[in-house]
């Protein structure tokens, strides 16, 4: 359970988070989405106190992070896999990140077999590769069987094998009757994950709403009809309130009227149909017509980058 | 303060810079490897996991210093005797006090240099500013007493770190055993 209330945090002229309010729900795996540098680390260091709100609160299980007795047992999180010093083993780093919270030898085994890297936890961290070093990682955010879960990109990196282990693994945890909650820049890698959405957009909530509700509104009303005779079909379909478009000889995209409707009309006409096809827009098309508008770094302009050390 | 003490603790100004180091690289490498976030999220009020840095660096510093202090006396001792007639009195409570000083100042240098490396948060600037504290600072001091022989510039060298390290390690002169290494004085004077 992750409880934001008017979250803000400015850096010197720039704002990064601009009265950022959510609740991320226990039992279901909330996505967090936006583009770059729309504030979604950001909101991720805040939860974790790795950074100070210049105004407006967070808490986790009910309580700010730092006021918790034992952190790791509540919260498990991942912002950087490269969070580890270099020389030391993958083991070495668990335990000793365990040893803060006394957990032992037993757990840290635990959670290397879990995320599968038995075979390199006694390797030194420096010569990982971006997935190891990620799987690492989500072990540490697993250590302390934490009910609340912050996952910062966690597909990063990851071959396919390992994006589906994420995607099952981010379920399995949230089945549980644990707060997963994952941040992504895919919409299509959290449609397949998320229960939840949360879109951020230049510092600034833009949705927050169930994937089914994102997805039926993503469902487009256009539809695709293919005839011979689209010269004789276009008049008697155009109105104020329709628009058709010829995209080829034999082919019309329709926006405005039900398929059922279009084909009543050409059946009243005598004109045949080889295709009437009802186009679904793609999620990915939903989220890129919500975020349009709050792309920070268009190809075009230049910002100042979000700094990233830690405050 | 003996000619003895004076031999045995000479090396400390060269090995204050060695603690002043590895007092800073204590907590600035951390922040270089990013290692610094996982240690405050496992941390999240962060002081217990710097003074217990702070404690650990601290103590093996001392002991380290202190131990060593002892070796070197050790193994100085027969070539003073022979080739200059000082000898060392390990019965003499200043000769102790004195390597404690010593033993102390390398500590309690190393463990500046790690404060001012968790607020510098570089590598690089928390040497530099550590080392500039330690070593740069008193010769700035002395350039400016020396030029203006102002009584402020007298009183902010007597607070400088290095100033009542004179004191312990003997590049100062003597003091009477009554009066400790430590001893706050608000009088500028002891200061080499």
């Amino acid at each position: 359970m992750i409880h934001a209330e008017n979250l803000t945090k400015r850096y010197g002229e720039r704002t990064a988070l601009d009265k950022v309010s959510f609740d991320v729900k226990p039992g279901l795996v909330t996505g967090f989405l936006g583009p770059n540098g729309a504030g979604k680390s950001t909101t991720m260091r805040l939860i974790v106190g790795l950074d100070r709100a210049t105004s407006g609160d967070v808490t986790v299980n009910g309580r700010h992070y730092s006021e918790h007795a034992a952190p790791l047992r509540e919260v498990g999180v991942l912002l950087d896999a490269k969070a580890v010093h270099r020389g030391r083993s993958a083991f070495d780093h668990l335990l000793a990140m365990g040893a803060t919270h006394g957990i032992g030898k037993k757990r840290v085994d635990e959670v290397i077999a879990l995320t599968g890297l038995e075979s390199v936890a006694k390797k030194r961290v420096g010569g990982f590769s971006l997935g190891m070093g990620q799987r690492l990682g989500i072990a540490a955010a697993l250590l302390g069987d934490p009910a609340t879960l912050i996952l910062d990109e966690p597909v990063n990196g990851l071959d396919p094998e390992g994006v589906v282990w994420v995607r099952n693994l981010a379920r399995h945890l949230a089945r549980e009757g644990r707060t997963v909650f994952l941040s992504s820049h895919l919409m299509s890698e959290m449609a397949q994950t998320a229960d939840h959405i949360i879109v951020l957009g230049r510092g600034r909530v833009i949705a927050d709403e169930s994937v089914d509700t994102i997805m039926a509104r993503a469902k487009g009303d256009g539809v695709r009809v293919r005839t011979p005779h689209a010269a004789q079909l276009t008049p008697l379909l155009t109105s104020p309130e329709v628009s058709v478009t010829g995209t080829a000889a034999d082919l019309l995209e329709v926006h405005g009227l039900p398929s059922s409707r279009i084909g009543e009309i050409a059946a009243s006409a005598g004109v045949v149909l080889h295709e009437l096809t009802p186009l679904d827009g793609s999620l990915e098309d939903a989220y890129m017509a919500l975020t349009a508008d709050e792309v920070e770094y268009r190809d075009t302009a230049t910002a100042a980058p979000t700094p990233e050390v830690v405050r | 303060m003996s000619a003895a003490t004076t031999v045995v603790t000479l090396g400390l100004n060269f090995t204050v810079l060695i603690s002043a180091v590895l007092g800073a690289l204590m907590i600035t490498g951390e922040y270089g490897t990013g290692m610094i976030k996982s240690t405050f999220t496992a941390d999240p009020r962060r002081l217990g996991a710097i003074f217990g840095k702070g404690l650990i660096f601290g103590v093996v510093t001392f002991v380290v210093g202190f131990v060593s202090l002892i070796v070197s006396a050790l193994v100085a001792s027969p070539f003073l005797d022979s080739s200059s007639n000082i000898s060392i009195d390990w019965s003499n409570g200043t000769f102790w006090l004195a390597l404690v000083g010593g033993a102390g100042f390398l500590a309690l240098a190393g463990l500046l240099a790690m404060f001012i490396g968790a607020i510098i948060r570089t590598s690089a600037g928390g040497i530099a500013a550590g080392i500039g504290l330690l070593f740069v600072a008193n010769i700035g001091m002395s350039i400016v007493v020396g030029i203006t022989n102002a009584t402020w510039a007298k009183n902010v060298t007597t607070f400088l770190p290095r100033t009542p390290a004179g004191r312990c390690s003997p590049t100062g002169r003597a003091r009477p055993a009554s009066k400790t290494a430590w001893s706050p004085s608000t009088r500028p004077r002891g200061s080499s």
